[in-house]
This record gives C-alpha cells, sequence and structure tokens, in this order.
C-alpha cells in the first residue's frame, strides 16, 4: 500500500480544505512546525481508513473545529495491488462516505467503509476495523520508544506471512487452541504445588482419603468387636467350667469330711486336756504333803543348830569386852603428845609473820626516796614551763599582724611610685665652675643629679640665682601617699613594734622559746609520766599520790620511821627464811602426832563395834529359839514327823496314776503336722467352693457385658458397612488413578507442547530477524535483538551481553522500537502485504550521530516501503532527504 | 424324598461400586428366595436346604437381618434349613443368636449344632455348622459316627471346600475342608455343599449348588439351585440344576484391529445374553488401533453401556495411529510434531509400560482436542 492523496476540510485547525503535497513511494518528509496540523493529519488519516463513517467516538469529536458547526471531510487516496483508490469521509456533520476505485465510485456509505477495510484485509467492526499491522506500523507521536507490541490480529498476520515461507512452525490458530484447552484444564484441576482446590482431582483425593478414614474406623470397631467375641467365647467356656455340677458336689463331699475329721479331732483334745488337768491337781497335792514333811524336819534342825551358836557367841563377847578396855588407855596417851606439839608450831608462825613484815618495811622506805626526787624535779619543771609560756605571750607577734604590716608597707611604696612617676623629673648638670654652688632642697650638687619633685622644689645656684619647682598640685596622689603611711603607723600600732624589722625580731625569739618548752615539756613526761588515758591525773599528782601510799605503808609498819636507821634487806630475808623453815619441822611433827591419834581413835570406835555386835546377834538367835519353840515344841515333835511323812507317799501314788492317763490320750492325738493338713484341707476346699460361686457370678455379669456390647455393635452393621467402605474406597482409587493418568497425559502433552514450540520458535523468527538486521547493524554493528514468538522485543545483545530492553536509554529504545517496526514493514513488503510506516514525531531522543545513522535506516527501509515521517525539528530533518511533503490551502 | 439344595445366598452384600444400580442387585438377592420358594412349591419339595452363607457378614444390620426371614415367611409349606458359612459362622454373640432371638417364622430352622433332625420319617438331616471363619477340622466327621436307624435317609448338609485351592502345603494348613469322600465314608445319601458359587458335582452324592444370584463375573452367569429327590436309602439321587437368578453376569473378551468386528460382536450378545438388560458385563478388549478406530470403540462401549444392565470395560488396547490420524491432528506444524513425538514415544521400548500408555492417552488427547 501506497498512501497517495490526503486532504482534510474542517478538521481541528484546518476550517478549510488544506492538501498534503506530495505523498509517493519511498520516504516521505513532512517538517512542519509545533501547531502546524502535523499529528491532527495522521489521526485524520486514520480515521478515514478504519473508522466506521457514522460513529462518533471521543476521537472523532476531537477532530472537530472548535466552535464551527462544519463537518470533518477527509479524503484519502491510495494505491494497493496495482489499483487507485480515494476514500472520501464525512464525520460528525452530514456524514457520508464514499470509496473510488480507478477513479469509479464503488462504494457509498457503510458499505463504502467495508469496502475500504476489505481492500486492506481489515477484520470489520462495530465502530472501526481492527488496524491490524497498520496500528503497529503507525507510530503516534509519544509512542516511538515504547516497544512493538503486536496484537493478535497483528500477530496472526505476520504469523501467516511468516509460515507461508517457513512453514506452520507455532501450529497457527489450531495450535493455539489446543494449547490453551490443555492449559485450561490442567489448572482446573492442579496449581505448581499440586491438587487445586476445588477441582476434580482434589475432591478424588479427598473421597479416597474419607474412605480410607471411613474404613480404618470401621475395621477398628469391627477389631474390638472381634475381641469381645473372642472374650464371650472364653468367658462362656469358663462358666461351663465353674457351673460344673458333678465337680462342685464332689469338692463340698470332700469338704464336710475334712470338717467332721477336725471336730473329732477336736473332742479328743478336749478329753486330753481335762486328764492333764487331773494330773496337774494331783501333782499339786503331792508338792504339799511332801513340803508340809519337809518343813518340820527343818523346823527340828534349825532349833538344834540355834542353841549350838548362842553359846559360841557368848564365849565371843567376853574376849571382846577386854581388847575395848586396852584400846582406850592407847588413845589417852596419844593425844596428850599431840597438844604440846599444836603449841609449839603457834609460836613458830607468829615468828615467820614478824619476819615478814620488816622485810616489806625496808622496801617502802627506799621507794619514798625515790619518789620525793622525782616529785621535787617534775615540779620544777613545770615551773619553768609556765615561765617560758608568759615570755613567749609578751613577745610573740601574731603572722597575721605581720602580714597587715607587710602590705601596708607595699601599698605605701606603690603610692610613692605612683607619685613619683607623675612628678616632673629635674636634672641639674652642675658645672665646674658651678661646684658647690648649687644646691636643690637645700643639699648641694655637684656633677648631675636627677630629681623627681614629687613637692616644691628649690634649686639654688648660690646667691645667683633660685629655681623654686612647683609640680603641678596632684592632691590625689599625694593623698594616696599620705593614707598609706596612716595605715601602716596604725599596723605598727597594733602589733606593739616600731618597725617591721622589730617584728621579725620578737618574732623569731617566741619561736626559740617554743623549742625550749617543748624540751621541758618532754622531760616532764618522763619524770613525771602522766597517767594513764583517760584519767584527769596529772603526772606530779601521780607521785604525790604514789608518795603519800609509800608513806602510809611505812607509817603502818612501824618501822623505819623517820629518823631510824635504814634496814639491811638481805638480813631481813635471810632471817625470814630461818623463821619459816623451824615453823615448817613443827608443822610436820604436829600432823604425824594427830595421824597417830586418828589410827588410836578409828580402833578403839572398831573394837566398840564388834563388841555391839555380838550382843545383837546373841539376842535375835535367841529371839528366832524362842519363835520356833512356840511353833514346835519340843514336845510331841517326833510323833508330828511320822505322820507328815506317810500323808507325802500317799499323794505320790495318786500322782502318778493321773500322769499315766494323760500320757496315754495325748499319745492317741493326732500331730501338729496332721492337724495342720487337716485345716489346710478344710481352709482350702471352702475357698475353693466359696471362690467358684464368687468367679461364676463374676464370669455371668462378664458375659452379660460382653453380649450387650456385642449385641449394640452387631445391630449397627459394621460388616455391611465395612464391605461398603471397602468398596468405596476401592471405587475413590480407581477415580484417582484414573485421573492422575488423565492428567499425567495432559501434562506429557502439553510439555510435549512447550518443547516443540520452543524448538519452531528460533525458526519461525529467523525471517524477521532477517529483515531486521540491515537496519540494526547500520545502527549498532553486530548486535542482535532478542524476540519472542510473539514479535515484541525482550532485549538486545551488543558484544556477548544480553541487555534487557527497558534497561536500555530512552534513545536506544526509541531507535529499536523503530527497527523492529520498519524490519516488519519490511517483511510484510517482501511477501506482498506492503503497509506504509508512519513515524508521527518520532527520533525526539537521538543524538546528532544516531540520527543521522537512523536517516540511513529509514532512506533503506524505504526502499521496499513507504516510510512517512512528521516532524517539528526543521534543522535536524535537514539531512534526512526523501520526498519533502506540504501542507497546502486549497479552494474547495 | 424332595428337597432343594442352595447355598450362598450372602445376603448383605453392598454392591457400591455398582453406584445407583446398587439397590438392584441387592434386591435380586432377596427376590432369588422367593424363586427358590416358587421352585419347592412347584416341583412339591418339602425342604429348601441352605448350606451356608445365607448372610455376607456375621454383622449384618437388623433389616438385613429380618429381609430374607420375611421372604421365607411367604411359604409356609416349606420348611428352609439354614446352616452358618465361613460369613456368617455361628458364634456367641453373632449372627445366629441374633436371629435366633427374633423369633424365625416356624417354618425357619436353624441348625446351629450338630444335632441331627429328622426331614420325615424316613429321612435324617446331618448339619456341619461352622462356628469360626476357619476351620481347620473337617466338621463332617461327625456325620461318620452319628447313626440313624437302618433304612434312613442321611442327608448331609455342610459348607466348605473340598479342595485346598491351591493352598501351599507350607503355609499352613487349609480351612473348613471337606473330605470329598466324605458322602460315602459317613454312608450318606447325598451331601448338600455352599462355598463355591458355582454349580458343580463332585460325586454322585456329593454336589455344591452354586448361588442363586452371581456377584462376581468368575462363577456361574446365571443363579441356580438343585432340585435333589432320593427316592430311597442307598438309591442314587437325582439332582437337577434349576435357574433361579435375575441377572446374568457374563464375561467376554475379543480382540480387535480396527472397529469392524464390533457390530457382530455386538450382534452375539445380543443374541445370546437376552434381555440385555439384565446382563452384567466384563467385557476385555486388546489389540491395537487407529486413533479414529479408537473413537469409534468408545462411541460404541458407550452404547453397550446404556443397552446393558452394567458394563464393565477393561480395555488393554493399544493405540496405533495412522497416517489419517495424523493428519487429522495437522499436517504441519507444532502439533503434527508433537503427535509424532507423542506416537514415537508410546512406541519406545525403552520406556516402561505405564510411560508409553500415558504417551498413547497423550496422544489421544491431542487427537480429540485438534479434532474437535
Amino acid at each position: 500500500m501506497i498512501i497517495t492523496h490526503l486532504a482534510v476540510d474542517g478538521v481541528g485547525r484546518f476550517r478549510s480544505r488544506h492538501v498534503v503535497r506530495g505523498l509517493g513511494p519511498g520516504l516521505n518528509l513532512l517538517c512542519a512546525p509545533n501547531e502546524a496540523g502535523k499529528s491532527t493529519l495522521f489521526r485524520a488519516l486514520q480515521l478515514a481508513l478504519f473508522a466506521r463513517h457514522g460513529s462518533k467516538t471521543e476521537e472523532m469529536r476531537r477532530l472537530a473545529c472548535l466552535g464551527a458547526e462544519i463537518p470533518a471531510c477527509i479524503e484519502v487516496g491510495f494505491q494497493r495491488g496495482g489499483a487507485d483508490y480515494l476514500v472520501k469521509k464525512s464525520f460528525l456533520r452530514s456524514t457520508g462516505a464514499r470509496l473510488y476505485k480507478g477513479g469509479t465510485l464503488v462504494a457509498d456509505g457503510r458499505a463504502a467503509d467495508e469496502a475500504v477495510w476489505a481492500a486492506l484485509d481489515l477484520v470489520p467492526g462495530t465502530s472501526a476495523a481492527d488496524e491490524s499491522t497498520f496500528g503497529l506500523l503507525w507510530v503516534r507521536q509519544g509512542q516511538s520508544f515504547k516497544p512493538a507490541v503486536p496484537s493478535e490480529e497483528t500477530k496472526a498476520l505476520l504469523s501467516r506471512v511468516i509460515e507461508a515461507e517457513v512453514g506452520e512452525v507455532l501450529g497457527g490458530e489450531r495450535g493455539e487452541r489446543v494449547w490453551k484447552s490443555i492449559t485450561d484444564k490442567l489448572s482446573r484441576e492442579e496449581t505448581k504445588t499440586g491438587p487445586k482446590a476445588g477441582g476434580p482431582w482434589k475432591a478424588a483425593l479427598d473421597r479416597r482419603a474419607a474412605a480410607q478414614t471411613a474404613l480404618a474406623e470401621l475395621r477398628s470397631t469391627l477389631a474390638a468387636l472381634e475381641a469381645d467375641r473372642t472374650a464371650l467365647a472364653g468367658k462362656l467356656r469358663e462358666r461351663e467350667t465353674l457351673a460344673d455340677a458333678a465337680a462342685l458336689a464332689q469338692m463340698r463331699t470332700d469338704r464336710d469330711a475334712a470338717v467332721a475329721e477336725r471336730e473329732q479331732t477336736a473332742k479328743a483334745e478336749q478329753a486330753t486336756q481335762r486328764a492333764e488337768t487331773e494330773q496337774a491337781q494331783r501333782e499339786l497335792g503331792l508338792d504339799r504333803a511332801r513340803k508340809r514333811h519337809e518343813e518340820l524336819v527343818g523346823l527340828d534342825q534349825r532349833i538344834g543348830k540355834t542353841r549350838e551358836k548362842i553359846a559360841a557367841l557368848t564365849r565371843r563377847l567376853a574376849e571382846q569386852n577386854a581388847a575395848c578396855a586396852a584400846q582406850a588407855a592407847a588413845l589417852a596417851a596419844q593425844e596428850q603428845v599431840l597438844g604440846a606439839l599444836a603449841a609449839r608450831w603457834a609460836e613458830a608462825e607468829r615468828a615467820v609473820d614478824q619476819a615478814r613484815r620488816r622485810e616489806t618495811a625496808a622496801r617502802d622506805a627506799e621507794r619514798v626516796v625515790e619518789i620525793s626526787t622525782r616529785l621535787a624535779r617534775a615540779r620544777e619543771l613545770r615551773e619553768g614551763i609556765a615561765r617560758i609560756r608568759q615570755v613567749i605571750t609578751t613577745l610573740a607577734v601574731p603572722v597575721e599582724t605581720i602580714k597587715a604590716i607587710e602590705a601596708a608597707m607595699q601599698a605605701l611604696d606603690a603610692a610613692r611610685a605612683r607619685q613619683e612617676a607623675k612628678a616632673p623629673r629635674v636634672t641639674v648638670r652642675v658645672g665646674p665652675a658651678g661646684a658647690g654652688l648649687v644646691t636643690c632642697a637645700g643639699e648641694p650638687i655637684d656633677g648631675l643629679r636627677e630629681i623627681a619633685a614629687v613637692g616644691p622644689l628649690t634649686v639654688a645656684v648660690g646667691d645667683i640665682a633660685t629655681v623654686e619647682i612647683v609640680p603641678v598640685a596632684t592632691s590625689e596622689d599625694a593623698g594616696a601617699v599620705e593614707a598609706a603611711r596612716e595605715k601602716l603607723a596604725k599596723a605598727l600600732r597594733e602589733a606593739g613594734v616600731g618597725s617591721l624589722a622589730e617584728a621579725y625580731e620578737r618574732r623569731a625569739k617566741a619561736d626559740d622559746l617554743q623549742t625550749e618548752g617543748r624540751g621541758l615539756v618532754a622531760e616532764l613526761a618522763a619524770t613525771a609520766p602522766p597517767a594513764a588515758k583517760g584519767s584527769k591525773e596529772d603526772g606530779i599528782a601521780g607521785l604525790e599520790r604514789a608518795l603519800a601510799e609509800a608513806q602510809a605503808g611505812l607509817d603502818g609498819a612501824g618501822i623505819g620511821a623517820a629518823g631510824s636507821a635504814p634496814l639491811d634487806r638481805d638480813v631481813l630475808a635471810r632471817e625470814r627464811t630461818a623463821s619459816e623453815q623451824a615453823r615448817d619441822a613443827l608443822h610436820r611433827e604436829h600432823a604425824d602426832a594427830q595421824s597417830a591419834v586418828h589410827v588410836a581413835r578409828s580402833e578403839d570406835a572398831a573394837e566398840k563395834f564388834r563388841q555391839q555386835a555380838l550382843q545383837i546377834e546373841i539376842g535375835e538367835a535367841q529371839s528366832r529359839l524362842a519363835e520356833d519353840l512356840a511353833v514346835c515344841p519340843d514336845a510331841g515333835r517326833d510323833e508330828r514327823l511320822v505322820a507328815l511323812a506317810a500323808e507325802a507317799a500317799q499323794a505320790r501314788a495318786a500322782f502318778d496314776a493321773a500322769a499315766a492317763c494323760a500320757t496315754q490320750l495325748r499319745a492317741a492325738l493326732p500331730t501338729p503336722e496332721q492337724r495342720s493338713a487337716l485345716d489346710a484341707r478344710v481352709k482350702r476346699l471352702t475357698e475353693a467352693i466359696k471362690g467358684n460361686e464368687t468367679r461364676l457370678i463374676a464370669v455371668e455379669q462378664e458375659i452379660a457385658n460382653l453380649q450387650g456390647r456385642i449385641a449394640t455393635r452387631g445391630g449397627e452393621g459394621l460388616g455391611e458397612r465395612e464391605a461398603e467402605a471397602a468398596d468405596a474406597l476401592a471405587l475413590a482409587e480407581t477415580d484417582v488413578a484414573a485421573i492422575e493418568r488423565r492428567l499425567a497425559a495432559l501434562r506429557l502433552l502439553r510439555d510435549t507442547i512447550e518443547e516443540s514450540r520452543r524448538a519452531a520458535s528460533e525458526s519461525f523468527l529467523a525471517p524477521v530477524k532477517t529483515a531486521m538486521r540491515p537496519y540494526l547493524h547500520a545502527l549498532f554493528p553486530g548486535a542482535d535483538a532478542a524476540l519472542d514468538a510473539g514479535f515484541s522485543i525482550d532485549g538486545l545483545m551488543r558484544a556477548g551481553t544480553d541487555e534487557p530492553f527497558m534497561s536500555l536509554s530512552d534513545g536506544t529504545r526509541e531507535q529499536i522500537a523503530i527497527i523492529v517496526r520498519l524490519a516488519l514493514g519490511r517483511l510484510l513488503a517482501e511477501r506482498g502485504q506492503p503497509v506504509p510506516v508512519v513515524l508521527d514525531d518520532s527520533l525526539v531522543f537521538s543524538d546528532d550521530e544516531r540520527i543521522e545513522r537512523m536517516f540511513d535506516v529509514l532512506t533503506q527501509a524505504a526502499e521496499k516501503q513507504q516510510v512517512i515521517v512528521l516532524t517539528c525539528r526543521s534543522r535536524a530533518f535537514v539531512s534526512c532527504g526523501g520526498r519533502l511533503l506540504t501542507i497546502e490551502r486549497e479552494e474547495s | 424324598m424332595r428337597f432343594v439344595h442352595t447355598a450362598d445366598w450372602q445376603i448383605g452384600k453392598p454392591f457400591v461400586r455398582f453406584g445407583d444400580k446398587a439397590e438392584a442387585l441387592r434386591g435380586a438377592r432377596l427376590d432369588a428366595i422367593e424363586s427358590l420358594g416358587r421352585l419347592a412349591v412347584a416341583e412339591n419339595a418339602a425342604h429348601v436346604l441352605v448350606a451356608g452363607d445365607v448372610f455376607d457378614s456375621d454383622t449384618p444390620t437388623n433389616v438385613t437381618l429380618r429381609a430374607p426371614l420375611e421372604r421365607m415367611r411367604g411359604f409356609p409349606g416349606v420348611t428352609w434349613h439354614l446352616l452358618p458359612g465361613n460369613h456368617d459362622a455361628h458364634r456367641p454373640g453373632g449372627v445366629w443368636e441374633r436371629l435366633a432371638a427374633l423369633g424365625p417364622p416356624a417354618n425357619v430352622r436353624l441348625h446351629l449344632t450338630a444335632t441331627p433332625m429328622a426331614l420325615a420319617p424316613d429321612a435324617v438331616l446331618l448339619p456341619a455348622p461352622l462356628t469360626s471363619r476357619a476351620e481347620t477340622r473337617d466338621l463332617t466327621a461327625r456325620m461318620d459316627d452319628t447313626p440313624t436307624p437302618i433304612g434312613t435317609i442321611r442327608i448331609g448338609l455342610a459348607h466348605g471346600a473340598v479342595t485346598r485351592f491351591g493352598t501351599p502345603e507350607a503355609e499352613g494348613e487349609a480351612t473348613n475342608q471337606i473330605d470329598p469322600g466324605r458322602a460315602q465314608k459317613a454312608g450318606l445319601d447325598y451331601l448338600a455343599l455352599g462355598d463355591w458359587h458355582r454349580t458343580r458335582e463332585i460325586g454322585p452324592r456329593t454336589w455344591y449348588s452354586g448361588t442363586p444370584e452371581p456377584d462376581r463375573h468368575d462363577s456361574q452367569t446365571v443363579g441356580s439351585a438343585l432340585l435333589v429327590t432320593v427316592t430311597e436309602a442307598g438309591a442314587p439321587p437325582l439332582v437337577e440344576p434349576r435357574a433361579v437368578g435375575t441377572y446374568r453376569w457374563a464375561s467376554d473378551a475379543v480382540e480387535i484391529a480396527d472397529a469392524e468386528p464390533l457390530a457382530a460382536r455386538e450382534a452375539l450378545l445380543r443374541t445370546t445374553q437376552d434381555p440385555m438388560s439384565k446382563l452384567v458385563l466384563k467385557l476385555k478388549i486388546t489389540g491395537a488401533v487407529s486413533i479414529a478406530d479408537r473413537r469409534k470403540l468408545d462411541d460404541w462401549l458407550e452404547r453397550l453401556q446404556a443397552a446393558v444392565f452394567h458394563l464393565d470395560a477393561a480395555l488393554a488396547l493399544a493405540v496405533r495411529p495412522d497416517a489419517a490420524d495424523l493428519e487429522s491432528i495437522d499436517f504441519d506444524g507444532v502439533l503434527r510434531r508433537v503427535a509424532e513425538s507423542l506416537k514415537a514415544r508410546a512406541a519406545d521400548p525403552a520406556l516402561s509400560g505405564a510411560e508409553r500408555q500415558i504417551a498413547e492417552d497423550a496422544l489421544l488427547a491431542l487427537y480429540l482436542e485438534a479434532t474437535a
């Protein structure tokens, strides 16, 4: 297709008829400034070819002239298939459409719309046709940098064109339909991770899981029922055994026989016990008779013995009386010796005491002398210290006072310095002739002299002249000097000194006295040490008290009084030792005598005790003899002894008979082992019978429970339900298997189609890449573009690197997008489906170098198809070449 | 002495896999009881001996338990003798105690012990009820030592197998075994057996009656019972099989290379299995066909399924697409290449059978999608 004519009237800014001049094959370039109507012309071209003339879309309304009530008329002329067509359409008002072919009207109205579409192989629509490849190749203002994304219709057309050359590699519409159907079916049943909720597969899996659960539960219940049945069978067998009447009767017979035997044994035991009781009673009678006889025999013997004992004791008492008298005499002699020794020992004790007192008095006298000496020295030292402290108090000038004097002197010096600094400097230079003539302030001057005139100064030169120098009155400085001077005088008065030097001297003397005083204090502390810490008593008072105490001790002893001769402490010690030794010797003698007296007294007491014991023993024997004789006098005792012996013999015979009877009965009784066994048998049989009855009751209860449970479960139809559940599970398994087999087939089909499509993709896109390659290399030498099966561009491969399309710069993206469109246009043109490429205000992002290359590309593309470029950049496109189009007003 | 010998009613079998048709099959098993009753009345047989497995399980619902009793109650002139089998063994608290507690009709006898029962003045029934599902003893051995008056017809009633059915010796004892020579050893005039669902003569005096209403394809086609006549003790019994079932359980197999033989097979079925509406057909189809023929087969199966009571079609059929099939998918392009790839995969011997089958299914799916 080649557009050959375009005219508008009442469209946009074109209120009158305007015609685009110069349209033809190859590259067409319309350069016009902004608002010249380029884009309006572009939209008018699209509406004339693709829109139904009677429709009123927003796009059409924008084409109307503002404020003008006129129709929008568009004329488009084009060549296609060797024929010339002219389309005339009026929109919005007085609508109409006509199609001329070769100058002849071939269609009018709606037929004209559809005839145009038919001529361009477009699919009709309600208000407009699908723009198909035109939509792809006609690039509106601002869209040039976007990737070419063909519509489904365009892709189908491109596929048809390419497949005619490379074969139906992608399967065409049928392939797409099959692919979509399969993926739809799979997506209804599964997701990427597994069965899809709500899908048939998931439902079948759920049914299977539910059937498995139901079957497992039923089988569990059946197993419990089976266990109950097994238990019931066991209980029934046990009941049969427990309820065996013959066995039970035999057990009862055995038990009764054992009980009877045990009762018989008990009776024999009682008879034996009675015989043994009789035996015991006989034995007791025997014991009593024998005892009575033995007691009488014993009494007779005791009376005889008592009489013999009394006689012997009487003899021993006489002997003891003599021994007591001898011992009393010996004791009296010993006591006399002891008394003499006691008197001598007391005398020796008094001598020792006297010697000790004399020795203590000598020691106290020495101490009185020593303390008196120290006390006198201490008192001297105390007086010296007091004297020094008095002198120091008189001499001392406080440090603060000295500092005040020093400060006052410094202030006075400063005031004077300030006064002198302000005073005029008087320099008097006396020459040789004036020697002795010149005086200053009354003092003669020789040579050179400089004086600060702080007050009126008179310089006299003999009688020749008198120069009086009066400084400017400086009462302030003089006052300051005077005030400082008064302050100094006051400080000296308060210190009691005449000068600062005197203050310093008095201060030094006070320091020396302080040192001397500290020496005296130290000596006093050594002579009269102060009392313990915390005591109010000083050292001198302590000495005085110690002296008083020592003197008191001496006075108390009455020895060594003042005026008496001093005692020799060694002599006194020897005297004391001698007296102590004499005393100790007497002490030992006294002790020995005392021991002898004690011994004699003990022996005397022992003799007397033995004497009394014999007397008591004789008394007791006589008392017992009297008692025994009272019980059994000597008269008739022998007859009684004979009678009691006869009674004892009779009791022995009765006992022997009873013992023989009891022994015979005991021997006839069963042994303890036999009786224990009999008891065990009775107990065993009794318990067995009772246990059997108890167990039978329990088993009956268990049977009833089991039967009740089994009956309840039996009525639930578990067997039927289990069979149904098993069948349901088998059915669910079959369903799942069938669905999974179907899905596996669909997945295989999908995967195989995907694989085949991938393999075909490369060969399918080869023609597009071939068409694109010259253009691409013109801008990007050696580069290749990646396309997908839908002809969309994915990216650019340069220097072995893949660059995603969206990562490229705006300029590069625009250039590549235009190249793809040009290539697709070329592809169509080379295969007999030429469609013009229209670029409205494109290449706005290209730099100077790239735009030159793009002009080359456009020129190359224009060799195969018509390319129409609309631009406002006249200067940039001056080297583009091609046909230069103009917009001209034309009178209708 | 004339009686009807039947067994293996298995009342209560669920038939879940038959879906909505399960109820009809369950009802047919009860209907078979009435058929037996009518047979007994028609043939003047006073007794119906049921040789075990009256119920499908030993825990049926009460309704299932009562249903056969009510059918039997409808034939008061016939005495029904019920014997526990391995499916409904007589165990404590089991189905037979429940049945006894319900109070069966007067014309129904439950044989829960091996106690002989007189069927007539000159005939005695020697039952051998199973008391467990898997009895290792031959319970019919008691019959050898059970005395009866001389000249009395001795009829045994038992449930079990007369062979080990292939159970290896090493795998322990076979259960519920019955000595095939029991009739001779015990001096029986007839031994009525149950367990096998197919009517079978073990010896002149020993028979399996088969089930009156089949429930599987590997037994007999139509349910039957035996009408037995014993004229006197020691005389050979006259045994006459009689059909009493409703549904026919038939199996068929066909190998095809194309859809051509299907019409003839259908005609044969309609002739031999009339009425088709009562036919439970298991059909195995083997061979290899083109995709187009496979579609024809599917159409044929769909029609057959509508004609019979139930169709269980097992297809072991290879799909071998021919050139026309592939062209129907596409002449060229992706779909054609996919079809070629799947065809090669379906014939690839290196793949497993399951993988080849999936490839065939995928190819068939492609065909259906492409030609839709």
